[in-house]
C-alpha cells in the first residue's frame, strides 16, 4: 500500500494532481472552457484584463468557488491530521470537539432569529462564534487540574456536541419554513464564499499550515505515547493547548464560511499517511495538498451531477468518503 | 540561592534528596530515598517486585514529579529545567517501550535528535552520524529501512536503545533493559552499559537479574520505597540482605573475582 516515493517527489507528485483537480474544476460546468482558455482567462484576470463572458465564468464564478474549496479541504485535512496525531486516534476528525455541532447551533440560530438577535454577527459570526464557545466549554469541562486527558475530551465532544444537534434539530422545526435554508447550510456549500471569506481563509489556512510543519516532530513523538514525548523533549501538555486551539480556529473558520462538510478531515489525512507512510514531515504538507484536491473535486461532482440542480457538497464527501473510507481500512488491514 | 557542586560541570551529578512519591491512591511507591549518580559509573538498582525501582528511575528522569523531596543534576531542581534541555541529557529507555506503528526504524531512532533540532531545523550532517552510528552500536543498522511493527521484542528494546543513544545524552537510564532480550543481547547490553560508563556517561539501570546487577560499578537495593544497601556489588549483594528485600533464601558464590547469587 504505502508508495516509498522520496519526499520531495512524493509532493511534486500531489502537487501536480491537485493544479490537475484545478485545471478540470476551472473548465468544467454549465459551460465548457478549454484549458488553454482557461489559462488566458486566469492571466488576464489576474493582470485585470478580463473580458468577455467566458472570463467573467473562470473568474468571478469558478476560481473563488475553486480557491475556497482548495483552502478549505486543505485547512480541514490539516486539522484532521493535527487531530488524529495529538489523540493518537485515528478516528479523531475536527468536528470531534464540537466545532461543526456548536457553529451548526449558531448558523441555525442566526437563520431562523437572525432579526431577533441583540447582537447582529451574521450566519457566518455567529456560527464562528458558537464553535469556538462550543470548543472551549468542551475543554473546560475536559480539563483535570492543567491536564487535558484524551478520552474525558472526546467524551465531553461527543456528549456536547450530541446536545447542540438535538437543540439544531429543535430550532429548524420549530421554524419549519426556514429549515431548507439551515439545512442547506448545515451540508455545506462553495456557492456563497465571498472575497471576504476567501482572504480570511487564506490567512487562517497559510497560518495553519505553518503551524502544522512546525508541530511535525511533535506530532511523531506523541504517537509513541506522552511519557516517552516527554521524555524526548516535548512539554507535552502545552503542545496539545496550542495544537488544539490551532486545529480549532482552522475548523471554525472553514465552518463559519462554508457549513459543514465531513470526511474530509477524517480520510485525507489516513490516505495519506497510509500512501506516504506515518511520519508527520510529509504527512502534514501533503495531507493540506490532497485535502484541497479532494474538495475541488467534490465540489466539481456537487455542482454538475444533477446540473443545473446543486446538491450539498456534504452529501458529496460522505458518499465517496464513506466506502473510500472502509476501503482504506480493508487494504490497511491485509499489508 | 541553589549552591552549585560542579559549576564547571553542571551536569555531572544527579541526585534524589528525601525523595517521597505517593501513587494518586494514596500508595506510597518511594518513602525518603536519597541517592546519588555520578558520571562515569554505573550503578545498578536491584529489588524485588513492586519495591518502587521503576518509581525512582522515573523521578531521576524529571519525568515523574516526586510529592516529596527533590531531584537535581548538576545540584539543580529537575524542574527548573525545560522538557529540552534535559531531554539534551538524560536519555531513558522504558521497561516496555512503546514504538509508533507504521515509523521505519530509521525514523524511530531519529526521533532521539528531535531536543537538538528547532522548529524548522531539519536533520545536519552531524544529525544524521549521531542517528548512524547509535543504529550501528546497538546493532539495528541492517532492519533500519523496515517499519517497526516487523521487529520482535528484543530487536524493538535496542531500537529505543538507539534512540536513547541518538539523543547523545550525559546519563542514561535505563529500566531492565535485559528482561526481553535472548542471552547474546543480553550480554551485549551489558557490555554496553559498561562501555558507556567508561565513555563518561552516568549509567543507571533497573535490573532484575542480580547477576547482571554484580556487574555493575554500584548496586542499590530498593525495598518497600526505601534504599537499604548502596555499595559496590560484593558488599550490596549480602546473603543476609538480599533474603530480607527478596524473601528468599540465596547462597553468595564468586566466579573470576565476581559475585554471583544462586537460589538456594
Amino acid at each position: 500500500m504505502r508508495l516509498g516515493l522520496p519526499a520531495s517527489a512524493a509532493l511534486a507528485a500531489s502537487l501536480l494532481a491537485l493544479a490537475g483537480a484545478v485545471a478540470v474544476a476551472l473548465a468544467i460546468g454549465s459551460v465548457a472552457v478549454a484549458p488553454a482558455e482557461v489559462v488566458g482567462a486566469l492571466v488576464r484576470g489576474a493582470t485585470g484584463r478580463a473580458e468577455g463572458a467566458l472570463d467573467a465564468i473562470v473568474w468571478q464564478v469558478r476560481a473563488p468557488r475553486v480557491l475556497g474549496a482548495a483552502l478549505v479541504g486543505a485547512g480541514l485535512a490539516l486539522a484532521g491530521t493535527a487531530f488524529q496525531a495529538v489523540f493518537r486516534n485515528p478516528l479523531a476528525d475536527p468536528y470531534l470537539l464540537g466545532a461543526a455541532s456548536g457553529a451548526g447551533f449558531g448558523a441555525a440560530v442566526a437563520i431562523v432569529y437572525g432579526a431577533a438577535l441583540p447582537v447582529a454577527f451574521g450566519v457566518t459570526g455567529t456560527a464562528f462564534v458558537c464553535a469556538l464557545a462550543t470548543v472551549a466549554l468542551v475543554v473546560a469541562l475536559a480539563r483535570r487540574g492543567g491536564h487535558l486527558p484524551v478520552v474525558s475530551l472526546i467524551l465531553a465532544g461527543v456528549v456536547l456536541g450530541s446536545s447542540l444537534s438535538a437543540a439544531t434539530s429543535f430550532v429548524m422545526l420549530a421554524a419549519h419554513e426556514r429549515t431548507a435554508g439551515v439545512l442547506s447550510w448545515l451540508l455545506g456549500s462553495f456557492a456563497f464564499v465571498g472575497p471576504d471569506d476567501l482572504v480570511r481563509l487564506a490567512l487562517v489556512v497559510g497560518a495553519a499550515l505553518v503551524v502544522g510543519v512546525a508541530a511535525r516532530r511533535g506530532f511523531d513523538l506523541l504517537q509513541a505515547g506522552e511519557t516517552t514525548a516527554r521524555s524526548l523533549g516535548l512539554p507535552v501538555e502545552r503542545f496539545k493547548w496550542a495544537v488544539v486551539g490551532a486545529a480549532t480556529a482552522v475548523t471554525a473558520t472553514a465552518v463559519a464560511a462554508v457549513g459543514v462538510i465531513g470526511f474530509v478531515g477524517l480520510i485525507v489525512p489516513h490516505a495519506v499517511r497510509l500512501a506516504f507512510g506515518p511520519e508527520h514531515a510529509r504527512a502534514v504538507p501533503l495531507a493540506a495538498v490532497w485535502g484541497a484536491a479532494f474538495l475541488v473535486l467534490a465540489d466539481l461532482t456537487a455542482r454538475t451531477v444533477l446540473a443545473p440542480a446543486e446538491i450539498p457538497v456534504g452529501v458529496v464527501t460522505a458518499l465517496v468518503g464513506g466506502p473510500f473510507f472502509l476501503l482504506l481500512l480493508r487494504r490497511g488491514a491485509r499489508s | 540561592m541553589i549552591p552549585r557542586r560542579h559549576p564547571e560541570r553542571p551536569d555531572a551529578e544527579l541526585a534524589l534528596e528525601g525523595v517521597r512519591h505517593a501513587h494518586p491512591g494514596g500508595h506510597e511507591a518511594l518513602s525518603g530515598v536519597a541517592i546519588r549518580f555520578e558520571r562515569g559509573s554505573w550503578t545498578g538498582i536491584v529489588g524485588p517486585n513492586g519495591a518502587g525501582k521503576t518509581t525512582l528511575l522515573s523521578v531521576a528522569a524529571g519525568l515523574l514529579r516526586p510529592t516529596a523531596g527533590r531531584a537535581t543534576l548538576g545540584g539543580r531542581d529537575l524542574r527548573r529545567f525545560s522538557r529540552r534541555a534535559l531531554a539534551r541529557r538524560i536519555a531513558v529507555v522504558p521497561q516496555r517501550p512503546v514504538l509508533p506503528p507504521g515509523f521505519t526504524v530509521r525514523a524511530v531512532v531519529a526521533m532521539g535528535r528531535a531536543p537538538h533540532l528547532g522548529f524548522f531545523g531539519s536533520e545536519r550532517a552531524h544529525d544524521v552520524a549521531a542517528v548512524d552510528q547509535a543504529m550501528r552500536r546497538t546493532e539495528v543498522w541492517a532492519f533500519r529501512a523496515r517499519t517497526v511493527d516487523e521487529l520482535s521484542g528484543g530487536e524493538a528494546q535496542r531500537v529505543a536503545l538507539a534512540r536513547a543513544l541518538a539523543q547523545e545524552p550525559a546519563w542514561l537510564l535505563l529500566d531492565e533493559p535485559t528482561t526481553h532480550l535472548d542471552l547474546r543481547f543480553q550480554a551485549d547490553v551489558l557490555r554496553f552499559a559498561r562501555q558507556a560508563a567508561r565513555d563518561g556517561l552516568g549509567v543507571v539501570s533497573v535490573l532484575h537479574d542480580l547477576n547482571h546487577a554484580a556487574r555493575c560499578d554500584r548496586v542499590a537495593i530498593v525495598h518497600r520505597g526505601r534504599i537499604v544497601a548502596d555499595a559496590a556489588p560484593e558488599a550490596a549483594l549480602e546473603a543476609g540482605r538480599i533474603e530480607a528485600a527478596f524473601g528468599t533464601a540465596v547462597r553468595i558464590a564468586r566466579s573470576d573475582g565476581r559475585t554471583v547469587v544462586l537460589p538456594v
